[in-house]
């Protein structure tokens, strides 16, 4: 106590005291006399008001009662007050001091992602992925945890070059590279590279191996295009792995049929979503009505909560389900021919990835319950296969 | 020793003279405030006169809305408005 009333002679504090008795003058000549400084002091029939400094207070007491005065105090003011106010209320100091401790305690915990020169639409995908990954408002990030989920991330598209996580202080800092487009390396084999289909050869590339076939030669399937082995002029083998590509002309057939009533899985229209809270690797989901039969999982979407602008360290996850039925269609017979035409094309670019077509001609034959498409087809593409 | 002796008096008759110096100053202000220094107690004090002891006289201030802006160490700041100041000497007071 002797400490705070010391402390007090520096603080501004003032206190407006009302001074009422029989000698309110002589009271005042004393109080001068012992170092008590007045100001505004202001008559009234039987004493006076006047300001004080606080902390001289105490030094009324023995001149009062000698001169039987009455001291009350009117008015305080000053910051010393205001804070023995707040003392008072230790719940306030508390509750900040609280508040302090949870923010340094919840440094560990993800409150906001910031992401670095990357383009908005690649954001939602990749938000996804990080939560997928266990990184989304709410969730207790340890640096393992992040160096995984970059190495995942990183492993599953290919669209970034290279991924930086930093998380630092509740905020997770994502940066990347866009990947830049290699050209494929041809594949080196250790078997002899055949031709896929009876073929017209066109060009030769070889990379490796020996080449048996020349430009303008026709081949049968399976005849050896570029040869692993060779014997060399003192019949020793020569054996070498194959690389390389040998286009020909090749001519094709494909036949589909499309039925023109079929029973596929339908989207009905009816369109569901669940919400759950994530926080710290917990899930709750957030009660609502049942979810009807037959629902098929779609989209996630994963976001921070906000509170006036402000990143809470809460995440909610939306997962939308749709409704599918199997049903029977009814295709229109222009919907039919471009289907089989479709599954055509289909399955001769699974054959020929590469293919370049010369000539093709179409043949298309109905009945009443199927399409039926024939393509003829001339083409250009690599017919090198490895030997199987 | 004479010369000791009017030493002595010189001194004396300093003394004397600086007196006056030591009881007080007074400074009024033309609209009605006034600063006194070296002032003693505080005799009598109401809205319209307020009688201050300095050394070996007492001085009236008479007026209408008294009030002591500052009040020290023999200092002391007054306003409201003076009408009037009365000089008088604690001998002559019966």
């Amino acid at each position: 106590m002797k400490y705070a009333s010391w402390l007090r002679r520096f603080l501004p504090d003032g206190l407006t005291i009302r001074v009422q008795g029989t000698c309110p003058e002589r009271f005042l000549s004393q109080c001068v006399a012992a170092g008590i400084r007045f100001a505004r002091l202001s008559p009234f029939p039987g004493g006076f008001t006047a300001r004080i400094p606080a902390w001289q207070y105490r030094y009324l007491y023995a001149p009062a009662r000698q001169c039987d005065v009455q001291v009350r105090i009117q008015k305080r003011r000053g910051p010393g007050f205001r804070l023995a106010r707040l003392w008072r209320r230790p719940g306030l100091l508390l509750g900040l001091l609280l508040f302090a401790f949870i923010v340094r305690g919840s440094e560990n915990l993800l409150w906001a992602t910031r992401y670095v020169e990357i383009p908005e639409p690649l954001r939602p995908q990749l938000r996804e992925q990080l939560a997928g990954c266990g990184l989304y408002p709410g969730a207790w990030v340890t640096e393992p945890l992040v160096r995984q989920a970059e190495r995942a991330i990183l492993e599953q598209t290919e669209t970034y070059g290279w991924l930086g996580l930093n998380f630092a202080k509740g905020r997770l800092v994502v940066e990347q590279l866009p990947a830049e487009i290699k050209p494929e390396e041809p594949t080196l084999w250790d078997c002899n590279l055949v031709a896929a289909a009876d073929a017209l050869v066109l060009r030769t590339d070889v990379a490796s191996g020996f080449l048996l076939c020349t430009k303008g030669q026709t081949v049968a399937k399976g005849d050896v295009l570029i040869g692993k082995n060779r014997l060399d002029r003192s019949r020793n083998l020569l054996t070498q792995k194959t690389m390389g590509t040998v286009t020909g002309l090749v001519q094709k057939n494909y036949s589909c049929t499309q039925p023109l009533k079929c029973q596929k899985p339908m989207l009905t229209g009816l369109l569901w979503q669940s919400r759950e809270i994530l926080f710290m690797g917990k899930c709750r989901q957030l009660p609502g009505p049942k979810p009807p039969s037959g629902l098929v999982a779609g989209k996630t979407q994963t976001c921070g909560l906000q509170l006036l602008g402000l990143a809470l360290p809460l995440s909610i996850r939306t997962r939308f389900w749709a409704q599918k039925t199997v049903q029977t269609v009814q295709l229109n017979p222009k919907t039919a021919e471009q289907m089989a035409r479709l599954a055509c094309r289909e399955k001769l670019y699974k054959d020929y990835p590469d293919a370049i077509i010369r000539q093709e001609k179409w043949e298309i034959n109905q009945n009443k319950e199927e399409y039926i498409c024939n393509l003829e087809v001339l083409l250009e593409a690599n017919i090198a296969k490895p030997e199987e | 020793m004479k010369k000791h002796r009017a030493e002595r008096k010189g001194k004396e008759a300093l003394r004397d003279v600086t007196l006056p110096f030591r009881s007080g100053l007074l400074c009024i202000q033309v609209g009605g405030a006034a600063q006194l220094e070296g002032c003693g107690p505080v005799l009598a004090f109401d809205e319209n006169r307020l009688t201050v002891e300095t050394g070996t006289t007492l001085i009236n201030f008479y007026g209408s809305e008294l009030t002591i802006e500052a009040f020290g160490q023999k200092r002391m700041r007054i306003r409201g408005s003076l009408q009037r100041v009365e000089f008088e000497s604690k001998r002559e007071k019966p």
